[in-house]
């Protein structure tokens, strides 16, 4: 079966072999018969999982010498190009919910033009009073 | 990590440099990216992303998002920017949410 979504596909332009390639790197079990959409699939399946800062902290902590408290001090696109430059492949993903929000209702004073926060915070403060 | 994304990494990105913001009125401002030790916490604030209308509606929200403006985005003089500046500067709902997909985006 294909991966249901080609926007979540960003394997669909791989080879074969590069698919097994990437699956070796990360371990993944895999059948030698598998076909590309089965590696795909595997790979996607992969790339939901939860990130393993334990593994990441090893890592890091291992490859730089950095102290401990410092990587918290680093950004993630910094801790992505340090295990990167060390070759590690470790996914690393932060889940960050409401990425489209938490209501579905909005109060748009203009057509084309959203309310000025503070015209927003002058009606939000009418009802902190009651 | 993967074969894809070998492409070479900005010394602004190892600087943690922030990424210019300019809000619909031209007014431009620094968005710097979050540290892991924010992210978590950033996550846990459960802000809305999307719509900005709670973020500012409840006094709660509005002190989480004063509390990421103040901490990670700052005038051109770098000067952090808090929600009453935010509004004084003239920012709209789509500004706050621009800034905060901003955020997320360079944190990530």
């Amino acid at each position: 079966m294909a991966p249901s979504s080609d926007k979540e596909n960003k394997y669909k332009d791989w080879t074969l072999e590069e698919l097994k390639a990437e699956c070796e790197k990360r371990k993944i079990e895999y059948d030698f018969n598998a076909t590309k959409d089965n590696l795909i699939n595997l790979l996607i399946e992969d790339d939901k999982k939860p990130s393993d800062w334990g593994q990441i902290y090893c890592r890091i902590l291992y490859h730089t010498g950095m102290p401990y408290e410092e990587i918290a001090r680093r950004t993630l696109p910094q801790i992505k190009a340090i295990l990167g430059g060390a070759e590690e492949n470790i996914p690393i993903k932060i889940g960050i919910p409401g990425l489209f929000g938490t209501s579905q209702s909005t109060t748009i004073q203009k057509p084309n033009e959203p309310p000025k926060v503070s015209q927003f915070a002058e009606v939000a403060n009418m009802f902190s009073c009651i | 990590m993967s074969k894809k994304t070998n492409s070479p990494t900005p010394l602004s990105t190892m600087l943690g440099d922030g990424d210019s913001f300019v809000i619909r009125n031209g007014k431009s401002y620094i968005v710097n990216p979050m540290t892991l030790a924010d992210v978590n916490e950033f996550i846990k604030d459960n802000m809305s992303i999307g719509c900005q209308l709670w973020n500012i509606a409840n006094e709660k929200e509005a002190k989480k998002i004063d509390r990421w403006l103040k901490g990670y985005c700052f005038d051109e003089e770098g000067n952090p920017v808090t929600l009453e500046r935010a509004i004084n500067d003239g920012w709209d709902l789509v500004d706050l949410k621009n800034f905060i997909r901003k955020l997320c985006d360079i944190s990530g």
